[in-house]
């Protein structure tokens, strides 16, 4: 055989065994661009605000998952009801996987303001993981407009004192009260009758 | 022809062919770099986000500086800071801005209207690989209002990640369950009855 037909063929055969023990490419990194990601941060869908989040749980939305990112202390003063905690350092913790790595629950983060919650959201997205949103103004916006509604204004439309008064019930859901003033109905005073006296006197 | 041509021939296509495969694999120009644990522990990392003392002396010295504005044109035009330059949040990606980010010598900080577009940015930016930034959160209006105009501003309201309540008070539920606030009654005062007075006299 031709010297030269070795030569190539063996030098073909190492280039197959390299190419086959090339590291294989992590394709995570690829397939998730700047791009991409930017145009998932603009979709609106990711966000939910308070009003929506407030009416998921009170219909006891079964898809509904709650995680606080905050830190434990935080948690543990004050968390929305069913309400788990991640805090954002752990949130690739292997423990949690099953958490935030998932497709049937809406997953909806949430803190003190929006940023940790989306910051835990993006990181969440770079993993790929759907089905995450971003509880909007966090729990400062929440009380502001959950718990302690502000009153619209006479001159304001409908939708203003319609969302109001959703905003009023949900109050009374989360605070387990009313704070709807109730007055009593006063029943009349019973008529008092009035006896007629003999008439008296006279000569 | 003779096997040494053949071989010339077979030993160029395969060079073209291999030098092709490798210029089309080349990865893709907005990569993330950075993989989501990297992130992660950048965005725990409080030096990268410039704090509100911090900035007082970075535009003091804005030189080793590059300021970069991410408010949207017609906003930088009324009103920016000297020495500013205007890149809205969604262009970041765009080619001509590149070596703004990718230089070294000076750091650029990032500032926009909200802190959650400043965020965003500054989170696509580190993934896909420049380091040389920072993220100023509470942003433009608090340099100008604050630092420029030397105005007294809620500063707590302009971070929206401190809690601005303290929740637990503000969500207690009320006491004894249903708190159904009763409107007392209107005490009035007893209305004497006149008696009516013998008829006396006569006569």
């Amino acid at each position: 055989m031709n010297k030269k037909y070795i030569i190539a063929a063996s030098t073909l055969i190492i280039l197959g065994a390299i190419i086959l023990f090339l590291p294989e490419k992590d394709n995570s990194k690829v397939d998730f661009t700047a791009e991409k990601l930017m145009m998932n941060l603009v979709e609106s869908t990711r966000m939910m605000d308070s009003d929506e989040v407030a009416n998921l749980i009170i219909t006891k939305d079964p898809s509904l998952q709650l995680i606080d990112v905050r830190t434990s202390e935080e948690y543990a003063k004050f968390h929305l009801p069913g309400a788990i905690n991640i805090p954002l350092a752990e949130i690739l913790d292997e423990q949690w996987e099953a958490y935030v790595n998932q497709a049937t629950r809406k997953n909806v983060f949430y803190s003190n303001g929006s940023i940790r919650a989306d910051q835990a959201w993006i990181i969440c997205r770079r993993g790929g993981y759907i089905k995450n949103y971003i509880l909007v103004g966090g729990l400062n916006n929440w009380m502001r407009t959950i718990i302690s509604p502000e009153i619209p204004e006479d001159t304001d439309d409908n939708l203003a004192w319609e969302r109001y008064n959703f905003r009023k019930a949900t109050a009374q859901y989360f605070l387990g009260g009313t704070t709807q003033t109730v007055v009593p109905v006063r029943k009349a005073d019973p008529t008092v009758k009035r006896k007629k006296k003999a008439v008296q006197g006279g000569c | 022809m003779t096997s040494h041509t053949k071989l010339t021939i077979g030993s160029i296509i395969f060079a073209i062919v291999l030098v092709a495969a490798i210029a089309f694999n080349k990865e893709s120009e907005y990569t993330l770099k950075k993989t989501k644990a990297e992130t992660l522990a950048a965005t725990l990392d409080s030096t990268n986000f410039i704090s509100k003392n911090d900035i007082n002396e970075i535009i003091k010295n804005k030189d080793n500086y590059i300021l970069v504005d991410l408010r949207t044109p017609s906003e930088f035009i009324k009103g920016n800071i000297q020495g500013s330059i205007n890149i809205p949040a969604k262009n970041i990606l765009a080619k001509e801005y590149e070596n703004i980010f990718s230089q070294t010598e000076k750091t650029c900080i990032l500032y926009c209207a909200g802190a959650i577009n400043t965020n965003q940015s500054w989170m696509i930016l580190y993934q896909m690989g420049y380091s040389n930034i920072k993220a100023f959160l509470p942003g433009y209006y608090f340099i100008e209002e604050v630092i420029i105009e030397g105005q007294k501003i809620d500063t707590q309201l302009i971070d929206e990640e401190t809690p601005q309540f303290d929740y637990a008070e503000k969500a207690k539920p009320k006491v004894g369950g249903s708190a159904i606030e009763v409107e007392k009654p209107v005490e009035r005062a007893p209305i004497e009855k006149k008696k009516k007075k013998m008829v006396q006299g006569g006569c």
